[in-house]
């Protein structure tokens, strides 16, 4: 009875190599991989300035803020590692100033969004 | 079982790697800011006395963040922060450092945003505070306080537009006017006076009958000067161009060839308060898309018959045309009830603005240099929307047409006289289109 587990592992053991032959090629768990998305540049001035940016948000995964940091422009692209799957992705633009006119912030309806298949 | 136990924690440690280095391309998102208007990226931190100039350095540089100025008041130092950290949050961390004695947001302070000329107590439509317009003869003369287009918050922050040049398509301007004089456009030695005249056919657009001075006071007469009354845009550069005659009659040739002038003499915005009702005018409309191309946003006005623009045989042009840089402006009372003379329409009106008992600049027979009228109509309507597009891309000096078109129409105020009237349903409203913020476009993803 002890011998179970051990000869589970020698079946799948067996499977992998009968798996491994059988195809001619080796068969691999597909990677996670580099995604870089970008986007055009915001026209709002508020957007290219301190406080402002752009906020990623992909399905399944924490949200992405790419601020402004220097120059004429926030930055227009960012990367992420997706293991492999199907992503729905949309772009936010954020800038300080609000609607009564103060510094609390207003963000912007999301982009147009895009499914993104990670194999 | 040792074995499939390692497996399980090998690929345990695989996700963890994996999700480890998610996390390394994955910052927090911010939080919103707090109340209050003040500097973004920046605090101000007083140190209590034991603490040493390096000490204070060196607890600033500890969070990431930088000294950039020492305040010279005992203590105090000015302080950037590191990009995307939330102020509230850092004020909390400073202010639980026991050698920091006070931690606070760099408040921003401006000129106080209430214009001071003689008449500003009048203009109801950027401050309604229930007053009683004295010389106006629509009623109601006194409206709901807060019906109006909120422009001391938009003052707060811009209310020079001169970056931006504004055309008034219609009777010419009173350019010699005292609130007008210093906004004009300046034409060099081609067009010494503001603009052209395409009904005498030269090159001095002065009013002949006022109706073109009062519009462009309103988008545009000298604000904060002590005189008068002031634009929705305080500063502006004005472009005179005269297609309607003494008695306010213009033709399709004049105003094609008015708005011809305006784009190839650089106006971003034109002001059309005029209106026909001979039907479609293709002539016309080649002009306004001229404009489009020439990424010009038009303003119109909707017509004062007070009848449906959207039913056939009514429609007025050129507010019927449907060019995406056109915007149709109905006239609000100072309840923000529709105006009983404005047109209205589902499809072919955009949007509403205060056009009843509008003081504003007056030229023409009888005036002078420092004349003011007060007047009805959507012909006021349109241009407190034309001085708002050129308040947004003085602002915004990347703003297409598109963009400006829908900051106004998405950040306009929603009005119950006008749901289902209006394409959208609203007033213009100054503040909340300066801070609408477009959605970005373009969105791609590459697979490394």
């Amino acid at each position: 009875m002890s011998h179970g587990p051990f000869r589970h592992l020698a079946s799948l053991l067996a499977a992998t190599a009968l798996s491994a032959c059988g195809g001619g090629s080796e068969q691999s768990a597909p990677a996670a991989r580099t995604v870089t998305l970008a986007w055009q540049a915001s026209h709002e001035s508020g957007v290219n300035r301190t406080g402002g940016g752009y906020q990623v948000s992909i399905s399944g995964q924490p949200s992405i803020d790419v601020p402004y940091v220097s120059g004429s422009a926030a930055p227009t692209s960012a990367s992420v590692f997706l293991q492999p799957g199907r992503y729905t992705v949309s772009v936010h633009a954020y800038a300080v100033l609000d609607a009564q006119g103060g510094n609390t912030g207003s963000v912007s309806a999301p982009s147009q969004s895009i499914t993104v298949h990670v194999r | 079982m040792k074995s499939l136990s390692r497996a399980i924690m090998a690929l345990a440690a695989l996700a963890g790697v994996a999700l480890a280095l998610l996390q390394q391309v994955v910052a927090v998102s911010p939080e919103p800011l707090g109340g209050g208007v003040y500097v973004a990226g920046e605090v101000l931190v007083k140190f209590k006395p034991v603490s040493s100039a390096q000490d204070r350095i060196a607890s600033v540089a500890a969070l990431g963040h930088a000294v950039v100025a020492n305040l010279h008041q005992p203590g105090w130092v000015r302080v950037r922060v590191a990009t995307g950290q939330s102020i509230g949050q850092v004020l909390a961390t400073y202010q639980s450092d026991t050698r920091v004695a006070a931690a606070q947001p760099n408040y921003i302070y401006r000129n106080a945003a209430v214009p001071n000329d003689a008449n500003y107590g009048q203009l109801w439509a950027f401050k309604n505070s229930g007053q009683i317009v004295g010389t106006g003869s629509y009623v109601p003369r006194s409206g709901a306080a807060g019906d109006d287009m909120g422009l001391e918050l938009a003052w707060d922050h811009i209310a020079d537009c001169s970056s931006v040049v504004v055309a008034v398509i219609d009777s010419g301007v009173n350019y010699t006017h005292q609130d007008l004089g210093s906004n004009m456009w300046d034409g060099g030695a081609g067009f010494p006076n503001h603009g052209h005249d395409f009904v005498d056919n030269d090159n001095d657009p002065m009013d002949q009958s006022g109706h073109g001075t009062h519009v462009a006071g309103i988008l545009g007469a000298v604000g904060n000067n002590g005189t008068g009354t002031t634009g929705v845009c305080q500063r502006t550069r004005i472009m005179a161009v005269r297609v309607l005659d003494d008695t306010g009659t213009g033709t399709t040739a004049t105003t094609m060839q008015g708005i011809g002038f305006a784009v190839t003499h650089g106006a971003r915005i034109i002001n059309m308060s005029l209106a026909g009702i001979g039907g479609f005018d293709p002539a016309l409309s080649d002009a306004i898309t001229q404009a489009q191309n020439g990424d010009v946003v038009v303003i119109v006005a909707a017509g004062n018959e007070g009848r449906n623009n959207d039913l056939a045989g009514n429609a007025t042009f050129p507010c019927a045309f449907t060019q995406p840089n056109l915007l149709c402006v109905a006239a609000l009372d100072q309840n923000y009830a529709l105006a009983a003379f404005s047109n209205w329409g589902p499809t072919s009106v955009d949007l509403g603005a205060p056009g009843t008992n509008i003081l504003s600049t007056w030229g023409g027979a009888g005036s002078n240099s420092s004349s003011y009228n007060t007047l009805d109509g959507t012909s006021m309507a349109a241009p407190q929307v034309a001085g708002l597009a050129t308040m947004l891309r003085a602002f915004n000096p990347q703003y297409t047409y598109a963009d400006t078109v829908s900051a106004i129409r998405n950040g306009g105020r929603a009005a119950d006289a006008l749901a289902g009237i209006t394409a959208t349903g609203k007033a213009a409203d100054g503040m909340p289109s300066l801070a609408y913020i477009n959605p970005p476009t373009g969105l791609t993803a590459t697979l490394q």
